[in-house]
């Protein structure tokens, strides 16, 4: 068995679990759906910075559609691996010759995957419902950028998962580093909002450069090019988190 | 795959300290030493906590000993660990498998990490569960799932199968019928099988040779009949009678050794007790007990001789029950 074919049998028995899993079917359809009606009844309302006047619902359908898929895929995936990690589940596979890193890639792929699908619903829909999205080539540009996001979205699960002790202590571990990205990443309010300070730190937590990407490419059509140092940041915290991620979801003891 | 003249494991000086949370150190294993031959059926047989399963994770290769040698086949887990877990199949006490996956896709998954495999139906088959191929895990019954664990271990065609308590929790029924299949996995394939057990009587049954394992320790290695054979007495004699009599009594008869009583309980049919005597001399305890009890007008009901069992070895070597 090569790498490569191990790790795509993973890949597809893992798809075939998500496919006939009802809570990844809640994830992926029902929360994101109950989201965007409640976001259809603020659009109307609009913010002002400075000169600026933004729509509500184009900054809470990208920001909350970007986040959301990395933190929504990340609960989800984060249940289902402390529980195999506290069933016995991750000590059976670590007795075949698959690999934790083999194990993460081919869980992650599928995710991933899921995650597009479900950004790029999320924005169509949310421009059906009156969000200024554009919905041409900027979609498919937005995908290398959802990629990143997830992937960073699942290593952070599974580094919880590697570093807590059962399923509970890695939910409230999980809640507790969700919440203040919601606020420090500018999905609900643009970071202009901030203090001088926290805006400078913020330009350096996981997802804030990636959700001014997305913005900047689904309501002003801009090229990837203009965000190159904010795809950056995206890149080495993801590169960090997936090498982080193999260190402690470990199988030997 | 390993040259054959390798025994199939060999462990020497085997050690496992654990941290105890809140201070101090927990020695699991304390030097274990023992060698398992091709094709044997090898039990370790010790009660809980004993260091059974730590012992078998680490020749596994998932548990890092604190010090001591482990070779699988010649080979040593530690520097080539990939090629030990494709020559050996094993049945953890406890594991769970995908739960949206039917047994027959997670044969077939597991199958695939080998560059050998059985047939996902052949294996079904062997365990008894080819009807059940389209369940779930969680749909199989207790017994079931502990075949479908061994099917599990089965999909590489191992040369050693390790098995980590495998009828525990299993009805008579059940536990007899997994018996039965490990026998002729051991007796018709060849394969090599070392079992953890706290179950004599599985021990006894199934392995070539015990090896009697308590607090980390290894007391003794043989095979079952040795063991037995090795012991002090020549096992026990129990009865009950009509009338409460003096234990100091019975110990002093020809041929037995000590005497201890166990209350049957008030309603019990039985009568109040039952008096267990350790013998050295089957006939000789059995002449003087019957002479005592007609010279003194007990009833004796239920007479049992009692031959020595894996019970009795590891109580003479640990002092201690095996169900403690």
């Amino acid at each position: 068995m090569t790498v490569i074919s191990g790790t795509l049998r993973l890949a597809s028995a893992s798809t075939r679990q998500l496919l006939r899993s009802s809570e990844a079917w809640a994830t992926t359809l029902a929360f994101p759906g109950a989201l965007l009606a409640m976001l259809w009844l603020f659009s109307e309302l609009r913010f002002e910075f400075g000169s600026q006047q933004v729509a509500l619902i184009d900054f809470w359908v990208t920001g909350l559609g970007v986040l959301g898929v990395a933190l929504g895929n990340g609960h989800a995936f984060l249940a289902n691996i402390s529980n195999w990690k506290a069933g016995g589940v991750l000590k059976r596979i670590s007795l075949t010759p698959i690999t934790a890193g083999q194990l993460i890639v081919g869980e992650v792929i599928p995710r991933a995957v899921l995650g597009m699908i479900t950004i790029v619903a999320f924005l169509a829909v949310g421009n059906a419902l009156g969000a200024d999205i554009r919905m041409g080539a900027e979609l498919v540009s937005v995908i290398p950028v959802m990629v990143i996001v997830t992937f960073t979205g699942l290593s952070v699960a599974f580094v919880i998962a590697g570093i807590t002790k059962s399923p509970q202590n890695a939910n409230a571990m999980d809640t507790a580093v969700s919440w203040p990205l919601y606020l420090v990443t500018g999905t609900m309010f643009p970071l202009a909002a901030f203090p001088a300070w926290l805006e400078q730190i913020a330009q350096f937590v996981p997802y804030t450069g990636l959700i001014a990407t997305v913005r900047g490419v689904v309501l002003e059509s801009r090229p990837l090019t203009d965000f190159g140092a904010e795809l950056a940041v995206g890149v080495v915290w993801m590169t960090g988190l997936l090498l982080a991620a193999g260190r402690t979801y470990r199988f030997v003891k | 795959m390993s040259s054959t003249n390798e025994p199939a494991v060999e462990v020497r000086d085997l050690v496992k300290v654990y941290p105890r949370p809140g201070g101090g150190t927990l020695r699991a294993l304390d030097g274990i030493s023992f060698r398992v031959e091709n094709g044997e059926f090898f039990g370790l047989l010790g009660p809980n906590g004993a260091g059974k399963t730590t012992a078998l994770e680490i020749i596994e290769g998932i548990r890092r000993p604190t010090s001591g040698e482990v070779r699988v086949l010649g080979v040593d887990p530690r520097k080539d660990l990939d090629r030990v877990k494709r020559m050996i199949g094993v049945q953890l006490q406890a594991a769970s498998y995908f739960s949206l996956l039917t047994i027959a896709e997670i044969l077939d998954l597991f199958g695939s990490f080998y560059p050998t495999r059985r047939a996902t139906t052949e294996l079904l088959e062997t365990v008894g569960l080819l009807d059940k191929a389209d369940f779930y895990v969680r749909h199989l019954s207790g017994g079931q799932q502990r075949r479908f664990s061994v099917a599990a271990a089965l999909v590489n065609d191992p040369q050693v199968i390790f098995l980590d308590e495998p009828t525990t929790g299993l009805d008579p029924q059940m536990r007899h019928s997994l018996w039965e299949m490990l026998r002729r996995l051991n007796r018709d394939e060849g394969k090599t099988i070392v079992l953890t057990t706290h179950y004599m009587e599985e021990a006894e049954l199934l392995a070539d040779r015990v090896a009697i394992i308590d607090l980390g320790r290894i007391g003794s290695i043989d095979t079952p009949r040795a063991l037995i054979a090795g012991l002090d007495g020549q096992g026990h004699i129990e009865f009950t009678t009509n009338r409460a009599v003096d234990t100091s009594e019975l110990a002093a008869l020809d041929g037995v050794t000590g005497a201890a009583t166990r209350s049957n309980g008030g309603g019990s049919s039985l009568g109040p007790d039952t008096y267990q005597l350790a013998i050295t001399d089957p006939n000789v305890a059995v002449t003087s007990l019957l002479s005592w009890s007609q010279g003194r007008g007990i009833e004796m009901r239920g007479l049992e001789v009692v031959p020595g069992t894996l019970e009795d070895v590891f109580l003479q070597l640990t002092g201690r029950e095996l169900r403690e």
